[in-house]
């Protein structure tokens, strides 16, 4: 039994629902790149708890002197209040000088952050520059630049900083140009992989066909178009970063006590980790959640970008 | 997918929650509140013989906080490198409980006229090489002694050291010195055969020790362990080593040092962290000795800095400053706090707690001498190396900011600790001092022209204080004219404040329950050659 | 296989010794003067001056570098500022013990990432891949000084089974491993995961199972060989990151290691040992990535065919 559909039912619902041809036409049109990105990054559950969790982090860094005090509550030492347990007056509990904690991490979110971004940004404009230069130019200028970074790959990034901070010392500035440094590399060779895919593409023979300088096909076509792949790098970087910092901070060659600085805070608080293990768990956890809300952010940033890589 | 992050998360968070809960129930305030113990700690008896049936061939595995640092005994007065290298080297006098002087290399000595001693050595002493030790060797060293810079004012009141026959030395001063048999304590004064010594001066490599003591150097990894075995020649064999080997570990964290003794990996633990306390007093398997102490923590500062020359800005540094709450951070609250600024520890000859009643915790009496000094305040740096003195800088950090000196803190390794006060590079520092019984026997080298170079940290020179010091050691070889004497120069120096102490925190040494031979002195578990089973 | 070898071997050496110029060169512009730190107390202008002479310090800078490659080639690493005793006898003495670490990590990252990895790739969308996924993504995320704190409080404090510190024999060095490991194994598991993926989805093993081959067979020969080249870079990769974490490990578990000889080191402002520890890890990173470039090149049949090789060369 064979149905006769006439094309006015198959068309049904869509043609009533529009007046004109144009508006009909309108569905069809090509979303912009960034909407369509959105929207996946937005399906992508993980990756919006990452987001939402790392803006929490970042407002809590920005207000931070709201909710605790600098001075009194996160460097004034107090000694009759020391070790004391998670209670309702001292969420996580307070440190081996009578600080507490939960205003210490508060702060030291801060530095994290600042030292995390900053040192990124260092990165970027450093590595991305040779990056693009890189790629963009080809052949012997890129055979040079990149073996000049294959140099510093064979450093790994905590001991590259490490060299560093031996050699210059351990003030904020330093250990974050150092940081920076030890991603440069790294940085340069994602800039360059992703100018050397756009090169190619027809737009850019286009401008060259008009005239366009090469500066300005590289800032106004190529760099725009390696964002993508370029954010997501930042994204994982940072983490990174904010990892670095701690870590050094760990051992001593970081930033140094009093100012809190969740690897400092973990460092100290390790000798009396037996009998008071609170004292170890809200820093690293710190740590822990902004890494994976970073690691998340980047990841769905990823697949976002370009769902084939998935 | 999301449902499993959520539950994994979850799980996290019970596993932390079970964590600080669990824990959270078992911390308890420190110190004064300790539970009864089924394991009080002891007083350590002073000398030791093994008894029928001890076991006295095993290895015994000592864990400490801070590596040695060199062979060479004149290098350092370093704790954490006296107590190893004594027992390759052997000594003069050794020390006893009290850091005083108990004859070892001497067989007798006597004093021929206020300024001439004579020591007879015994024969026969051989070394680790097989050889013998001449009194030439004995002379040699004790010259090396003078002739270095590190303890050089310990020896200032010594004019000549010269060999009379192949068993006595004869050493002259410059007028008396009651103090010299226990001077030659002093780790610097340790015998090396001249031999070795000129090859290892030579060549700067003292790696491999060549001594007379009861101990053979084995091995050494820097930052890690020291192995030596016992040396079957040893010229005393009524008091040579009841044990095989002895194994010095290097453990810079607390607990890790306390843990290596309860998990049976180390016998015994000579820098006990008090963060333990509670829970070893607890343990049966562990025994916990302490011991009065004679060691000083003190607050230092480099006397010829601009900003600490006006004598009121020292002052005020010691009212500015909550001794009971530093002790309570740097040791939680286990020693004793003191008002000295000499660096007397109450056991000492001639010691006063707070000389003239002077100081105390008094915050506006200290912002009122820095107005009066007309000093408003200035930035500054507290060098430290330990874990306890970084801990009690940053506690001082905040007191000194109250009076305005803004003091950053920074620390280093003990290893270079001494190159940076030379170079004037530490401005104020924390660290701690072991005195001996006689005060003679720091107070010349820690606050005189002669000790510059060498352990007056504080880079303090005053004639006025020379003179007292000589009085005190040549006015009577009777002690207690002596004692007067020390009164005022406690006074004197509460006055002019050279230095800041802060306390003295209680000798402890942690061991396995069924060790014996554990002694302690004023400033360390010591004579670890008595360690058996 | 041989030339293969030979040459990347070859071009090992110039990058080795790059390296080796941007550490030196950095070390060299360390501010302050290094005779304060050898001579310390006995510092004098005289001695000093003939210190900087002995030690070749007053020459210019291209000849300090030619002269301590020359000697580093023969195994002279120079003298410690502090113990004034060969660097290359602390270096040599402690190395063994990073190696240990790094070994135990990279098999514990390895025999577990890989397996878990394969079969999650396998069966893709089971309660068991997700749950590696997530775990994976945890411990990408988890710092390792701060697990290998949380390990000891565990195993070492609450449990007792394992000890917290130093290395004398197996027992010592499960936690460290564990701590060490986790961040890149959780990077191995995911890229054999999502490598498997690929592979499986591809039109060859398709036919082989059309064909009728066993599943088992299937995976093992066809597939696995060909996700493992992604796998093997990966690992290639985490070597480096492996070296600049076993600083922390060393620190956190108290190892005597080249980790902590560094740390130690840089304290001390003991610039020759500094400068070995580096040497001897970049020329570690340099050696691993040759042996993944020789395994990759194993795996790789097109690669061999290119050199003329086969299994027998």
């Amino acid at each position: 039994m064979s149905e006769t559909v006439t094309r006015k039912e198959l068309m049904g619902e869509t043609v009533n629902k529009y007046t004109t041809r144009k508006e009909f036409f309108k569905q069809y049109k090509k979303k912009s790149r960034l909407e369509e990105t959105w929207n996946r990054f937005l399906r992508n559950k993980m990756a919006v708890i990452g987001l939402f969790i790392f803006v929490f982090i970042m407002v809590v860094a920005v207000v931070a002197p709201l909710i605790a005090d600098y001075d009194t509550e996160a460097i004034t030492i107090n000694v009759s209040n020391r070790l004391q347990p998670p209670s309702t007056e001292h969420i996580f509990g307070t440190d081996e000088m009578g600080r507490d904690i939960m205003a210490r991490i508060v702060h030291g979110a801060r530095i994290s952050l600042v030292v995390g971004f900053s040192s990124v940004a260092i990165a970027l404009f450093i590595g991305g520059a040779f990056g693009a230069i890189a790629g963009y130019y080809g052949g012997k200028t890129d055979d040079i630049i990149m073996r000049c970074m294959d140099v510093f790959l064979c450093l790994p990034d905590v001991l590259l900083a490490l060299a560093i901070v031996a050699a210059f010392g351990t003030t904020l500035v330093n250990m974050t140009i150092a940081i920076g440094l030890s991603f440069t590399p790294k940085f340069s060779r994602v800039v360059r992989s992703a100018v050397m895919t756009v090169r190619g593409i027809e737009y850019v023979e286009a401008a060259r066909a008009i005239g366009s300088t090469n500066t300005h096909i590289i800032t106004n076509h190529v760099l725009i178009n390696c964002f993508g792949p370029i954010v997501v790098q930042v994204t994982l970087y940072v983490a990174s970063a904010i990892l670095t910092i701690s870590a050094l901070s760990f051992i001593g060659l970081g930033i140094q006590a009093p100012i809190p600085e969740w690897g400092n805070m973990l460092a100290s608080g390790r000798a009396y980790m037996r009998d008071h293990a609170y004292i170890v768990m809200a820093p690293g956890l710190a740590i822990f959640v902004t890494i994976l809300s970073l690691n998340l952010l980047g990841d769905g940033l990823r697949d976002a970008l370009d769902p084939r890589l998935k | 997918m999301k449902k499993n992050l959520v539950i994994s998360l979850l799980l996290v968070l019970v596993l932390t929650a079970t964590m600080v809960g669990g824990c959270g129930s078992s911390s308890k305030k420190d110190a004064s509140t300790t539970p009864a113990s089924i394991n009080a700690p002891k007083l350590a008896p002073s000398t030791t013989k093994a008894e029928p049936g001890a076991k006295l061939d095993e290895n015994i595995t000592v864990v400490q906080q801070l590596d040695m640092v060199s062979f060479d005994p004149i290098n350092t007065s370093d704790l954490s490198n006296r107590y190893i290298i004594t027992n390759i080297y052997s000594y003069l006098f050794a020390q006893d409980e009290y850091l005083n002087n108990v004859p070892e290399l001497v067989k007798s000595f006597k004093r021929i006229n206020d300024s001439t001693w004579q020591f007879e050595i015994y024969k026969g002493v051989k070394t680790h090489d097989g050889k013998v030790l001449t009194t030439d060797d004995v002379v040699y060293s004790l010259q090396r002694t003078q002739k270095g810079t590190a303890i050089g004012a310990l020896f200032k009141p010594v004019d000549k050291i010269s060999k009379i026959d192949d068993s006595t030395i004869q050493i002259t001063t410059f007028g008396p010195y009651p103090a010299l048999p226990t001077a030659l304590t002093h780790v610097a004064c340790g015998i090396v055969p001249k031999e070795y010594a000129e090859k290892a001066e030579a060549t700067k490599d003292w790696s491999n020790p060549i001594g007379t003591g009861r101990y053979k150097f084995k091995s050494r990894l820097i930052g890690d362990s020291v192995v030596m075995e016992r040396f079957d020649g040893y010229f005393n064999q009524e008091d040579k080593a009841l044990n095989k080997s002895l194994t010095f570990k290097i453990i810079p964290e607390g607990s890790a040092r306390t843990i290596a003794v309860e998990t049976k990996k180390a016998d015994i633990n000579v820098v006990f962290d008090t963060v333990d306390y509670n829970r070893v007093v607890a343990n049966a398997n562990l025994q916990l000795w302490e011991h009065p102490s004679q060691t000083v923590w003190h607050l230092g500062y480099d006397n010829t800095n601009t900003n600490f020359s006006n004598k009121l800005v020292r002052q005020a540094i010691n009212y500015a400053i909550d001794r009971k709450a530093v002790m309570e951070v740097g040791h939680n609250g286990h020693g004793t706090v003191v008002f000295n600024n000499a660096t007397f520890a109450p056991t000492v000859l001639g010691a006063v707690n707070n000389p003239a009643n002077k100081y105390s915790y008094d915050p506006e009496k200290a912002k009122a001498l820095m107005k009066e000094a007309g000093v408003s305040g200035f930035d500054t740096e507290i060098i430290v190396f330990r874990d306890e003195a970084e801990r009690a800088a940053v506690l001082i950090q905040s007191y000194l900011k109250v009076i305005g000196i803004n003091a950053s803190v920074k620390r280093i390794e003990n290893a270079v600790f001494a190159q940076t006060i030379q170079a004037h590079k530490a401005p104020m520092f924390i660290t701690s001092w072991g005195c001996y019984w006689d005060p003679d026997m720091f107070l010349a080298r820690r606050f005189t022209t002669a000790g510059i170079g060498g352990v007056n940290r504080v880079w303090y020179q005053n004639p006025a204080l020379d003179v007292l010091i000589d009085k005190a050691r040549t006015i009577s070889f009777d002690n207690n004219p002596r004692a007067e004497v020390y009164g005022e120069i406690q006074k004197f120096m509460a006055e002019e404040a050279p230095e800041a102490d802060l306390y003295v925190n209680t000798m402890y040494a942690l061991a396995n329950k069924d060790l014996k031979g554990i002694e302690i002195n004023v400033e360390m578990p010591h004579n670890y050659h008595k360690l058996h089973y | 296989m041989l030339k293969f070898i030979v040459r990347r071997l070859l071009a090992m050496i110039p990058v080795v010794l790059a390296v080796t110029f941007v550490v030196f060169t950095m070390m060299y512009m360390t501010p302050g003067d290094p005779t304060n730190t050898i001579l310390g107390n006995e510092w004098t202008e005289a001695a000093s001056a003939k210190l900087k002479t002995e030690l070749g310090l007053d020459q210019p800078f291209l000849v300090q570098f030619f002269n301590y490659t020359i000697n580093l080639v023969q195994g002279d690493f120079g003298m410690s500022y502090i113990t004034r005793a060969p660097v290359g006898d602390q270096l040599m003495a402690r190395f063994p013990n990073t190696l240990k670490v790094v070994a135990g990590a990279m098999l514990f990252c390895v025999g577990v990432g890989v397996p878990i990895g394969v079969f999650s790739g396998v069966k893709p969308y089971s309660v068991f891949s997700n749950l590696t996924m997530v775990v994976g993504l945890l411990g990408v995320s988890l710092p390792i000084f701060w697990l290998g704190l949380l390990l000891i409080l565990l195993f070492s404090v609450e449990l007792g089974w394992l000890p917290s510190s130093g290395i004398d024999g197996f027992a010592s060095l499960i936690l460290p491993s564990l701590a060490l490991g986790s961040n890149y194994m959780a990077n191995i598991m995911r890229t054999t995961r999502s490598s498997m993926l690929e592979v499986i989805r591809q039109d060859y093993i398709r036919t082989a199972k059309a064909k009728g081959v066993n599943a088992r067979n299937v995976i093992m020969k066809h597939a696995l060989q060909n996700a493992m080249m992604p796998t093997v870079t990966v690992i290639g990769m985490n070597i480096g990151a492996l070296l600049g974490g076993v600083v922390l490990t060393e620190t956190v578990f108290s190892i005597p290691g080249t980790g902590r000889l560094l740390v130690e080191a840089i304290n001390k402002r003991d610039t020759p040992t500094v400068l070995g520890c580096l040497v001897i890890m970049a020329v570690c990173v340099a050696v691993s990535n040759l042996l993944v470039d020789i395994v990759y090149a194993y795996l790789d049949p097109r690669i061999k065919a290119q050199y003329g090789g086969g299994r027998g060369e």
